[in-house]
């Protein structure tokens, strides 16, 4: 039993500690949670999110049995995923984990294994070579050998780098997000939910809030606020949050770094925390009043779906009945009258900033839905 | 640190309250510097932090003694060495054995808190990367041996 105040002052050091010291995330937290199965951060570089991701699934594997435990571990493109996997897979695990674990890695294919014992799996998201869909990761009895043997078995999903950096790697074919899920369908299928304990544990990796609201809204309905630092629990989704705080000794330490005469610190979106953009979010006392036409992104998932209203603001479809005539599609093939001028005039609006946004929501993932379309 | 003392024993001062300030006084540095919280002196914090535990039961000194003892004035180091000293304690053969593989040049040396570390994947303490010692409370049990 410790008294309230006390819990309170313990909490204030800790806190004042990680601040002045704290340069590493630990796997220990994410063992601390139960009942929460995605983990999300978004976090500056070199904290250490892709290293506690990895190191999960080998303390996992460790303790349980490399046979027990699943790793896959995703990243956008094949490109990145072959530069992973070069010279038998010697950039794929960082040198600080193969030293702790003493680990001997070795590659075949996609798969990297130590001391001979698969490791992980790695699968690119986007990529015209290789689809998630019909792909046979399911094995419906590796979670029932808890129930037949007491074995603990657990899977370890990693999606590293959430959306490639702007004009530096050439994007490909295809919605990463319809993508993972296809992914997960095919590793999960209908595998029930272990309450005895975390059997799955899932890890979405970013550098900054803004590069993942389009993701973390596609899957979870959430934009995580850049200014907070707390950790955010979504119980329903059994999802966790965190936009990890730059701390002081983290940029003590980048400021004496060989980089520090090269790289702007101060400003770079991936050193540095950022701020949105909210000016073209609707004010709240301005009111919508009429949808003028309905913009259609899929055929049938009508999440993909966005309503204008007034002519100006964009927002989620939620079931509006229009006229048949106000549903414009967006690409061809979506079974209906596809005009290829108002298409152009729905860009030259974006462009021009003159469409407004009725909520955070619908204007990440009407970008980054225009995004997939000019990306093609 | 062990405990929070006053200069005179418990029953020397008039009451309660003047006991926790004489504590206070006498361990005014170590507090100051380490009960910070927003709004509140740090005497005032201890007191409240004292008075807490007493409402709830607690016998006064041993109220000292939790809060002495807790992450705020204690480092990971000396709670590390707490707990083996806990575990070393009950068995004196290990104790022995200790003392015994530590020693530099024939002779006994000083214990070093910096030198024992905590192996998370095997669940030993490992002391200066020469003797880990696998212990546990329940049921107890110890072992020293040498790496």
């Amino acid at each position: 039993m410790i008294s309230p105040t006390h819990k309170l002052v313990m909490r204030a050091k800790e806190a004042k500690k990680k601040a002045e010291l704290g340069l590493y995330l630990t796997p220990n937290h994410v063992f601390s949670y139960h009942g929460i199965t995605d983990f999300i951060y978004t976090a500056v570089r070199g904290i250490g999110k892709s290293v506690i991701s990895v190191e999960t699934a080998i303390i996992l594997k460790r303790k349980y049995g490399y046979e027990n435990v699943k790793c896959f571990y995703f990243r956008l493109t094949d490109q990145s995923i072959k530069a992973m996997m070069a010279n038998k897979g010697e950039k794929a695990i960082d040198p600080y984990l193969i030293a702790k674990y003493d680990m001997e890695i070795t590659a075949k294919g996609n798969k990297l294994y130590d001391h001979g014992k698969l490791l992980i799996e790695f699968y690119p998201l986007v990529s015209a070579g290789s689809k998630g869909k019909g792909v046979n990761l399911y094995d419906c009895n590796f979670f029932s050998k808890y129930k037949t043997e007491g074995k603990k078995t657990f899977i370890v999903t990693i999606w590293d780098e959430f959306l490639m950096a702007e004009g530096v790697e050439k994007k490909s074919i295809g919605d990463p997000v319809e993508q993972y899920k296809i992914y997960k369908e095919a590793i999960l299928r209908d595998a029930e939910v272990i309450k005895d304990y975390d059997a799955v544990y899932n890890f979405l990796l970013a550098n900054n809030v803004s590069e993942c609201a389009a993701v973390t809204g596609a899957l979870y309905n959430y934009i995580p606020n850049p200014e907070n630092h707390k950790r955010t629990k979504l119980t329903r989704k059994r999802a966790m949050f965190w936009n990890v705080p730059i701390t002081q000794a983290y940029i003590e330490k980048r400021k004496n770094s060989y980089n520090a005469n090269i790289l702007d610190y101060k400003n770079d979106v991936n050193y540095a925390n950022v701020q949105r953009d909210l000016s073209l979010v609707k004010p709240k006392r301005t009111r919508i009043y009429k949808v003028t036409s309905v913009l259609k992104f899929d055929k049938f998932d009508k999440k993909k779906w966005f309503c204008i209203y007034d002519g100006k603001w964009v927002r989620q479809y939620s079931g509006e009945t229009v006229a048949k005539s106000m549903y414009h599609p967006m690409k061809r093939y979506l079974d209906g009258v596809y005009n290829a001028d108002f298409v152009k005039q729905i860009f030259e609006m974006y462009d021009n900033r003159y469409l407004g946004y009725t909520d955070l929501m619908s204007m990440a993932l009407f970008q980054s839905q225009l995004k997939l379309i000019k990306a093609k | 640190m062990k405990t929070f003392k006053a200069k005179h024993n418990k029953g020397y001062y008039k009451n309660t309250d003047a006991w926790i300030d004489a504590v206070y006084r006498n361990n005014k540095t170590v507090i100051d510097a380490n009960l910070t919280l927003a709004g509140k002196s740090p005497k005032a914090t201890f007191k409240q932090i004292i008075k807490e535990y007493i409402n709830e039961g607690v016998k006064p000194t041993q109220a000292m003694k939790t809060l002495a003892r807790s992450t705020v004035f204690t480092s990971r180091q000396e709670r590390l060495k707490a707990n083996l000293w806990s575990g070393l304690k009950g068995d004196k053969a290990a104790y022995k054995e200790f003392r015994e593989l530590t020693k530099e040049k024939g002779k006994y040396t000083a214990f070093d808190p910096d030198k024992l570390v905590w192996d998370r994947t095997n669940n030993v303490y490992t002391y200066n990367n020469l003797l880990k010692i696998g212990f546990q409370n329940s049921p107890y049990g110890i072992e020293v041996s040498a790496l």
